[in-house]
């Protein structure tokens, strides 16, 4: 048998030729975040050696680290918020190239909500009245004043808008009837006490009347809405106008304040929710910061440490009364309620 | 390693220049007849794959990279 020859070699070899290349840019703002949360004590050489001297893991433990694994759980079960650090002003939907830069030197942190928390509040707001007449319309306006200082939240007035929207669009449909139609009813699900304080709302008188309850029989709750109220007037200025025009709406809902389940409120969620996703919105924390500037690195974890204090208080006052229900607060529940009736 | 080694090795990093694969992707961004070859590349990539059934012979010897 004959062997043909080696021949010469067809095709040349790959090995040196480079497959794949890893592009970085302002990769030196991530390494003046480490060192601006190094300077700050949230980051270590500890954390560092953990971290297997990696930039973009060692802020995130350090991050995490500063939240707290208690306050982290926390919130994991009750809100899905996505907390990011970039250079570009992305929404986590339509993130590309195309995305604005923050600014020469800058970074941009952001809270922006993927799933929003539920607080029912109901039989809650009835035991109060019970307590005293006034303290349930009270604690709800307090509590949405609060909480419309720092988030947007989903509740009885964004249902009362829907229903109002679909009430005019179905009048003006010459050919829909409005008998065909079945209407949310917004104002049959609000309790008594704040349908008569639609109007007044947030009072000095209901503030004094809270306060006289702190001690009282629910003044755990008081006293966690006291709290909220003190973190959402801490000064901590945001950038939200600065960002406003990159994205199609205002930031989703955090919260939907409901009060029982399956009522009106949720209903008109469950209805706008389902277009919520369609467009860009806007985070609900932004603050623009240079990491080598440190007046505006400490401006910026003021503002995220403030979020982050709210939210934790806001879920801590949602589990707890939670748990009063589960424990006291069905005994008390209205059997005339037509939620329970169909349940 | 002490806290001010770390905030030294981080001024360090923030201040090198960039690496060797960022020069070379940025060159390649620069370079018009390397943009042109890719362009090509990529739009007889998509001829193949997309109604051709005949698949493009392999020249002998590959292209050296442009860069």
């Amino acid at each position: 048998m004959t062997l043909a020859p080696a021949g010469p070699q067809a095709l040349s070899s790959l090995d040196e030729v480079p497959a794949h290349y890893s592009h970085e840019v302002n990769g030196e703002l991530l390494y003046k975040l480490c060192a601006a949360l190094t300077a700050k004590g949230l980051g270590s050489p500890e954390t560092w050696v953990k971290c297997g001297r990696n930039c973009v893991a060692f802020a995130r433990y350090s991050i995490m680290s500063a939240i707290g694994a208690e306050r982290g759980e926390l919130l994991q079960r009750n809100v899905e918020w996505r907390l990011e650090i970039s250079d570009t002003l992305s929404d986590g939907y339509f993130t590309g190239d195309d995305d604005p830069p923050v600014g020469n030197g800058q970074l941009c942190v952001t809270a922006s909500c993927d799933g929003c928390g539920y607080f029912r509040i109901g039989a809650a707001l009835d035991s109060l009245e019970r307590e005293a007449a006034g303290l349930g319309a009270a604690f709800y306006w307090s509590l949405v004043h609060a909480l419309y200082r720092v988030m947007r939240i989903y509740d009885h007035d964004d249902a009362l808008m829907y229903e109002e929207q679909l009430r005019e669009y179905i009048s003006e449909d010459d050919t829909a009837s409005p008998d065909e139609y079945e209407f949310p009813e917004v104002k049959k699900a609000l309790p008594a006490c704040l349908e008569q304080t639609l109007d007044t709302k947030w009072t000095v008188a209901g503030q004094r009347l809270l306060a006289s309850h702190a001690n009282g029989r629910h003044g755990s709750w008081i006293r966690r809405l006291r709290t909220l109220n003190r973190l959402a007037r801490v000064q901590a200025p945001t950038d939200g106008e600065v960002v406003r025009g990159n994205y199609d709406g205002p930031p989703l809902p955090a919260l939907v304040l409901a009060f029982r389940d399956h009522d009106a409120i949720v209903a008109c969620f469950d209805e706008e929710s389902q277009h919520m996703l369609e467009a860009s919105s806007e985070p609900t924390l932004c603050v623009v910061f240079a990491p080598d500037n440190r007046a505006e690195f400490e401006r910026a974890c003021a503002a995220a440490g403030r979020f982050v204090a709210f939210n934790v208080e806001l879920f801590t006052l949602v589990e707890e009364i939670g748990a009063w229900e589960a424990s006291y607060g069905r005994e008390h529940r209205d059997r005339g309620d037509s939620s329970l009736r169909t349940a | 390693m002490t806290r001010d080694e770390l905030l030294a090795l981080f001024a360090e990093k923030a201040t090198a220049p960039p690496p060797e694969a960022n020069q070379l992707l940025a060159g390649h961004l620069q370079c018009t007849a390397s943009l042109r070859l890719a362009s090509a590349v990529s739009a007889a990539l998509n001829v193949y794959v997309g109604s051709d059934p005949v698949p493009l012979s392999t020249p002998s010897p590959l292209l050296p990279p442009l860069m």
